[in-house]
């Protein structure tokens, strides 16, 4: 194990039960690198996970408190957690494209809109992976998975030139920002600030699942083919496939108050308020 | 002369994803010999004196396993 | 001791707050929307928070995340948000976190009548989500008073069976206006029989023993225990696993730590059973008021019969009935429910009165029981009834 499992993981779940290739490791590193570079602590965060590959991977990973929520309600959960915890535990959740961008997605935009102080690192592995492969809401277009096996039709957050990010931007969302997982320093650094921002910071980092993505929708299992595909998608000029631009997309971080944190300030006031009354 | 740097890897958590090849520019790892404990041949550290301390396979290895630690330092302080 | 005179959602909001509840979570939702409302004005006065969500299963999960945070915390809905709390109601039970839950039943299925009562849920509270593997506890108040003490005994009983509980009301007991005793002391508080149990915090970083014991303090995240609230099926140190026997540990811990422990749950009224009557009708929460003004009048008129009174649904009562005795089971709702508890549970003859919206009417059941009695043929009446 390298110098960050043994300073904040779980040694038993190391290694994780991912498959070989698969990039959630590398999502799951620079969130602990983030942290490490904080300076924070395992008493200092509190880890929630999804359901999903992204959830499973990372839950009971983090030897600090944590938690697992119900698939896409993890946000629902944090939204209490948030209120009963003092501001400064920084709540850290890791989940997936479905979990986020499917069937959690209401929850997520009114976290978004309160502004809830919560880093929400979405791996998007470009569909239901952990279920064998179903095409998911980031799955690019005319893709074969197990369940569009014609070729993915579906309109997604990413078709036609839209951007999940417009939305959540417009919910309220203080901090978004996007990464290759094969990204180094530059995705670091922005789960440095995500984690900084008292608000909602959300940090969306795609990365690579061989066994069904690459298998069946890149149609090779070959790493290598796998890393240029990935790498591609986040170049310049043309190329096969989706684009992405990776860095920050959004940074209002302190712009607008902080949903628990205003509440807890309001109530303290209301109690003084009634006192004096 | 310019600081060394040591290449670690768990050969035992590795599961042979080769990322850190891919990452390398310098070509410091290849493809081991050795099948492990989970039934994945791991990668190893072929040539270490090339290793530059740039960390692209520590910043891509998906599995904790892989460890770039500064070997020692020479001549200028610091 | 004062005495206010107001609704059943009034008197569980000052239930809650006497409990210590700190956050309440709903969704508006006729009839249970009062309770939010006073939880909006009472619960800041306390230093306490209320948070809108953006629907039931939100709520219900903010209110999770809340007591898995430390604060006590209550949600409240009718039918139609019942039904969106199975995701986040299977969560606390496996997570073992307590969590109080509010459904003031009304008319259904599915939107149904809002401002009337039913008692559809009956089935749906033992069974709040899905997977088995556990057991619930729901109290029934049939009065303001029973709101108010109800609420008080369901914080106690999640903290300390460190479970959700539910409070099934329904439509009139929520809306109904009515005196009820409000303790202002500790002591005032004991005579009544209530008290409150504080939230303490489990001390990690393992899960819970494999046991079916009660009393162990729930887990607390942001306290350095490095604790771990699974939804998974945990292994003792809390890892999640695809192991049968840490499962089979998991399911015995929830199913038997309720069982094990019912002397603090079960509790019903016995009216006129003394002489064992051979009719005995069985009812909860606002028709049992007038099952028990039917039978004090066919007493009244020298007539054998008696009644039983639920107010703990769950787990269900089985001892309570007999095969010897006939039991006529009275229910708001016209496909019947608790009937079918009280067969099992009787082994003997039971006949079912059930309407859906409206209680029934003392001389409605009194033609009922003189029928019964007297061996007729019961007839055939609105809400229909027969063998069952």
């Amino acid at each position: 194990m390298d110098h960050l499992a043994e300073k904040y993981l779980h040694p038993r779940k190391i290694p994780s039960t991912a498959c070989s290739g698969c990039g959630l490791g590398q999502v799951h590193k620079k969130v602990l690198l983030a942290i490490e570079e904080s300076g924070l602590g395992l008493d200092d965060v509190v880890w929630g996970t999804g359901i999903g590959c992204a959830g499973r991977q990372t839950f009971h990973t983090w030897r600090g408190d944590n938690f697992a929520g119900t698939h896409g309600r993890v946000y629902a959960l944090a939204t209490g957690l948030r209120v009963a915890l003092p501001p400064e535990k920084k709540i850290v959740l890791t989940v997936g494209d479905g979990d986020a961008f499917g069937i959690g997605l209401l929850h997520l935009l009114h976290c978004a809109r309160r502004n809830l102080g919560i880093t929400v690192v979405v791996a998007d592995n470009f569909g239901y992976q952990s279920t064998g492969g179903q095409f998911g809401y980031t799955t690019p277009p005319g893709m074969v998975t197990d369940s569009s096996p014609y070729g993915n039709r579906e309109p997604g957050w990413f078709s036609e030139g839209s951007d999940i990010f417009a939305i959540l931007k417009d919910a309220g969302a203080t901090f978004l920002a996007r990464h290759s997982s094969f990204d180094g320093e530059e995705a670091v650094k922005s789960l440095v600030l995500a984690l900084a921002n008292p608000g909602f910071s959300l940090v969306h980092i795609i990365y690579p699942c061989v066994t069904h993505f690459g298998a069946v929708s890149l149609k090779t299992r070959d790493r290598e083919e796998i890393y240029r595909w990935f790498a591609g998608i986040f170049a310049e000029g043309e190329h096969p496939g989706p684009h992405f631009q990776s860095g920050i997309y959004h940074d209002a971080r302190g712009k607008r108050p902080e949903f628990a944190s205003a509440l807890r300030e309001w109530t303290k006031e209301f109690g003084r308020e009634a006192g004096r009354a | 002369m310019a600081p060394t740097y040591t290449v670690e890897i768990d050969s035992e958590g590795c599961k042979g994803c080769g990322y850190c090849h891919l990452a390398c520019p310098a070509g410091v790892f290849s493809l081991g010999e050795k099948t492990n404990r989970r039934g994945y041949r791991a990668y190893q550290v072929a040539q270490p004196e090339k290793c530059r301390g740039c960390r692209k396979c520590f910043l891509v290895c998906p599995d904790f396993c892989l460890e770039v630690k500064v070997a020692q330092r020479e001549g200028r302080a610091g | 001791m004062k005495t206010l005179f107001n609704t059943g959602n009034a008197a569980i909001t000052e239930g809650a707050i006497w409990a210590g509840c700190q956050v309440f979570a709903g969704y508006p939702i006729t009839p249970g929307t009062e309770i939010a409302e006073n939880m909006s004005r009472r619960l800041p006065e306390v230093g306490g928070y209320y948070i809108q969500a953006e629907d039931e299963t939100a709520s219900l999960h903010i209110c999770a995340g809340a007591s898995l945070g430390g604060l006590k915390s209550m949600t409240a809905t009718s039918g139609p948000g019942f039904v969106l709390y199975a995701d986040p109601y299977g969560w606390a039970i496996g997570c073992e976190i307590p969590v109080v839950v509010v459904n003031a039943q009304r008319v259904g299925p599915v939107s149904g009548i809002t401002g009337a009562p039913g008692q559809g849920e009956f089935y749906f509270s033992r069974y709040p989500t899905h997977g088995g593997n556990f057991e619930t506890i729901v109290l029934a108040p049939n009065s303001s008073q029973e709101a108010f003490n109800m609420t008080l005994e369901a914080f106690r009983l999640a903290e300390r069976f460190r479970t959700p509980v539910t409070i099934l009301a329904d439509q009139l007991v929520a809306d109904g206006w009515e005196s009820f005793q409000l303790p202002e002391t500790p002591e005032e508080l004991a005579s009544l029989g209530l008290g409150v149990v504080p939230r303490l915090v489990h001390p990690g970083p393992d899960f819970y023993p494999p046991s079916d014991a009660i009393d162990i303090p729930p887990v607390v995240l942001g306290r350095g225990t490095g604790a771990a609230a699974s939804d998974w099926t945990p292994t003792e140190e809390g890892y999640d696993t695809e192991e049968i026997e840490p499962q089979m540990w998991h399911a015995h811990r929830l199913v038997h730590k309720i069982l094990q422990h019912r002397e603090l749950i079960d509790r019903h009224e016995a009216y006129f059973l003394e002489d064992s009557p051979p009719l005995v009708l069985v009812s909860y929460g606002s028709p049992s008021r007038v099952v028990r003004s039917a039978v004090r009048q066919a007493r009244a008129e020298g007539l054998a019969v008696g009644a039983i009174r639920l107010q703990s649904l769950w787990p269900f009562q089985d001892a309570l009935f007999h095969p010897k005795t006939i039991h006529l089971v009275v229910e708001l709702n016209t496909d019947g429910q608790l009937v079918r508890e009280v067969a099992r549970a009787a082994k003997g003859e039971t006949h079912f009165w059930g309407r859906c919206g409206e209680l029934p009417g003392v001389s409605e059941l009194l033609v009922v029981i003189r029928d019964i009695l007297s061996g007729q043929a019961p007839r055939s009446m609105p809400g229909q009834w027969e063998a069952w």
